[in-house]
């Protein structure tokens, strides 16, 4: 295979971070490398990341600790890590993980000096190295997105009133370049129903960095969710979608929640992952949402013998009186509900929490959905009505390769862990 | 032995009450020798007298006398980081539910107070024990996190005990108690302002409550989903019986959460006529959930 290209491109030392675990202080010394290389037909790129180093350790230390890297590597959504062996916690560590993708117009702009520097990339590349410590637990973490493709998510707007304003939120991720993107209101399904940029009057627009878009209901939808908004960018004559919503024209009465969008994530104590999203008012004014509640539906695994609960496993869960087992499980809180500062706007926190833990430890991994929506006494009788796509929420504990235990939990492309296991 | 302990307990709760009741009355407030300059935190009973089954609301107080803000953290739904305990009519001591973080919350953060500034929480202490036992108790209140003064430095907030007292269930006034919160809840417009009252109607763990849930319901008042947490708490057969009416009720999701609580109580009906009907009310096709 011919090296086209081979560039070091995302060393990551961490110099400052010091482990303290127990009263024994370790000073990670790591980096997470990644390189690209194309093969001599220029059509198979390789995509390699590793992790190496080692840890300056104080006296104290038990000579027994161990230290486990791990490199990730995925690539659209695809991969995961690969560990390297245990060693002991001064010793030097090595992860790598490798690959391809087919290298071709569409992709070659996703390697650094390809043909087209100055296009996007429209493959999402996710990288890590972390180091795993016996006593001090994720000792270290150091990843790069320079790669992640350029994308477009939307706010959750589900309605856009007629002859009235909503607003959607189109944020722009990765487009240090920038490309232009164009945004497209179109009718994909039903008889009619439309809307327009407020602004240009128009059903297109370009963007090329997160703006918030204020869209006119024009005529209303023939059936829910008829009208689309896409976003698009054109790279070497190919036209490729970066992002899609769809809403409702419909004509409302008062005001209806809109812009439903997540502001803030946090990872807690004890493997907790915290949330935080946010929302606006149709009518512009957020007091006028005192007919509303925002809340979310989350459906777990159903389990036959347990009609209307979900009872996680145990072990390595523990099953506390004061946790809410119910499945589906509901929960509101009031539209009008504003946080305190920073936020100081309409919004909500959401944790996604756990039962605590069991020994001895056990396997598992379940997955639940989760829906956030609203429901409005002015709004089709208070049906409760989508603000986002169904979320996946995934936990899962596993046995480290020390025989240790681990919890994890992951949402929205954020995590939290436990790791070890007490 | 076992005789012998309970006598001291119940001499060692008298004390208690004694000590307490002397000391505390019905308010609990700190550093009352200072007179300024001070942060006041003190806890109180809504009701001077409380009935078997009413909800049991105490309120939480915070004057801020400083010269400067403080700020409070709650917890989640500025409810977590209460931290209740009771000493029961027998002399028992009960540790409060601890309020885990389920669900969505309200509060993210400190809650700031200003100088001179008061603030005012209602605690359903129904969410952290069950007081199903007639008699003298001794609670104890503490907020279980640092009261932030500015910079470095916090406010000291001991525990406070707060003796009461639970009388014979009186069916007059647990009516008029639901009347009043039903009424709370129509006048107030809108979805916050409704919740406290709702929640309060939903703790009322009686009979007699039924009616009055069932008004919550059938009115479309926007917390019903409470309503139906209080019939499932109830859980008797008139209870059951509002809950399947409910399944035929297409406003909102009225219909989702009561078929959901009743899936939940199934195991617990014990009229067996009233179980077969629950058994195939829920073999129908459910209602679709959202748009």
């Amino acid at each position: 295979m011919k090296t086209y290209l081979s560039y070091f491109v995302g060393l990551l030392l961490c110099l400052c971070a010091t482990a303290t675990a127990r009263g024994q202080i370790m000073t990670p010394h790591y980096a997470t490398a990644l390189t690209q290389t194309i093969d001599s037909t220029g059509t198979v790129g390789t995509i390699t990341v590793t992790i190496s180093g080692y840890a300056t350790v104080a006296p104290g230390v038990p000579p027994s600790t161990r230290h486990t890297p791990g490199a990730l590597l995925t690539i659209d959504g695809v991969g995961g890590y690969v560990y390297g062996t245990p060693v002991c916690a001064s010793c030097n560590v090595y992860a790598t993980k490798s690959m391809t993708v087919p290298f071709d117009d569409q992709y070659d702009s996703c390697f650094l000096g390809g043909d087209d520097p100055t296009t996007g990339c429209y493959f999402a590349v996710n990288t890590n190295g972390q180091v795993l410590c016996t006593i001090a637990g994720n000792l270290f973490n150091g990843g790069t997105n320079d790669y992640h493709s350029v994308a477009v998510s939307f706010s959750g707007t589900p309605v856009v009133p007629v002859q009235a304003t909503a607003t959607i939120t189109a944020t722009v991720t990765n487009n240090p370049v920038p490309l232009t993107i164009t945004l497209t209101i179109a009718t994909a399904t039903g008889t009619t129903g439309s809307a327009v940029f407020l602004g240009n009057n128009q059903n297109t627009m370009t963007i090329t960095k997160t703006t918030p878009l204020l869209i006119q209901g024009t005529k209303a939808s023939s059936v829910p969710g008829n009208i689309s908004l896409t976003a698009k960018v054109t790279v070497d004559s190919h036209v490729t979608t970066i992002g899609s919503t769809s809403f409702t024209v419909a004509a409302v009465t008062g005001a209806i929640p809109t812009n439903f969008i997540q502001v803030g994530v946090t990872q807690l104590s004890n493997g907790v992952l915290q949330f935080v999203y946010e929302w606006d008012s149709s009518t512009g004014h957020t007091s006028d949402l005192a007919g509303c509640s925002v809340g979310e539906i989350v459906n777990y695994p159903v389990q036959s013998q347990n009609p209307g609960f979900y009872y996680w496993k145990s072990p390595p869960y523990q099953l506390p009186v004061e946790f809410d087992f119910r499945n589906p499980f509901t929960s509101s809180i009031p539209a009008t509900n504003v946080l305190v500062a920073p936020f100081n706007h309409t919004g909500f926190a959401d944790n996604q929490n756990n039962p605590g833990f069991l020994s001895p430890y056990k396997a598992d991994n379940f997955v639940a959905s989760q829906d956030y929506g609203f429901q409005c006494s002015n709004y089709k009788n208070n049906t409760f009505t989508n603000l986002s796509v169904p979320i996946i929420i995934q936990r899962a504990v596993t046995q480290n390769s020390n025989a240790t235990w681990m919890y994890m939990v992951t949402k929205s492309g954020s995590s939290n862990s436990v790791n070890p296991l007490p | 032995m076992k005789g012998r302990r309970a006598v001291s307990i119940r001499v060692f709760s008298f004390a208690l009450f004694s000590f307490f009741g002397a000391a505390c009355v019905a308010v609990a407030t700190l550093h009352r020798a200072t007179p300024s300059k001070q942060l006041d935190i003190s806890y109180e009973f809504k009701e001077s007298e409380i009935t078997l089954h009413e909800p049991l609301v105490l309120i939480f107080k915070v004057h801020n006398g400083l010269d400067q803000p403080v700020a409070l953290d709650m917890g989640e739904n500025n409810i977590q980081s209460f931290e209740f305990a009771l000493i029961s009519p027998r002399g028992q001591t009960i540790q409060g539910r601890h309020q885990r973080s389920m669900g969505l919350s309200t509060t993210t953060g400190n809650l700031p107070v200003e100088p001179g500034g008061d603030f005012k929480l209602e605690l359903i202490l129904n969410q952290w024990f069950e007081l199903g036992a007639l008699g003298k108790y001794l609670l104890t209140a503490r907020l279980n996190t640092a009261i932030d003064t500015g910079g470095m430095s916090t406010a000291p907030h001991p525990a406070q005990s707060i003796p009461f007292e639970i009388k014979p269930r009186d069916v007059n006034r647990l009516r008029k108690v639901c009347a009043e919160l039903v009424s709370r809840v129509e006048n107030a417009g809108g979805v916050e302002a409704e919740r406290e009252p709702a929640l309060e109607l939903s703790y009322v763990n009686d009979p007699i409550a039924a009616p009055y849930l069932a008004e919550v319901l059938a009115r479309h008042m926007l917390n019903y989903d409470l309503a139906i947490q209080g019939f499932e708490r109830i859980g008797n057969d008139d209870a059951v019986e509002a809950l399947l009416s409910a399944l035929d009720d297409e406003y909102g999701d009225i219909a989702v959460l009561a078929r959901r609580a009743l899936t939940r109580m199934q195991d617990r009906i014990s009229n067996p006529n009233l179980r077969e009907t629950v058994r195939r009310a829920l073999e129908k096709e459910p209602p679709p959930s959202s748009q």
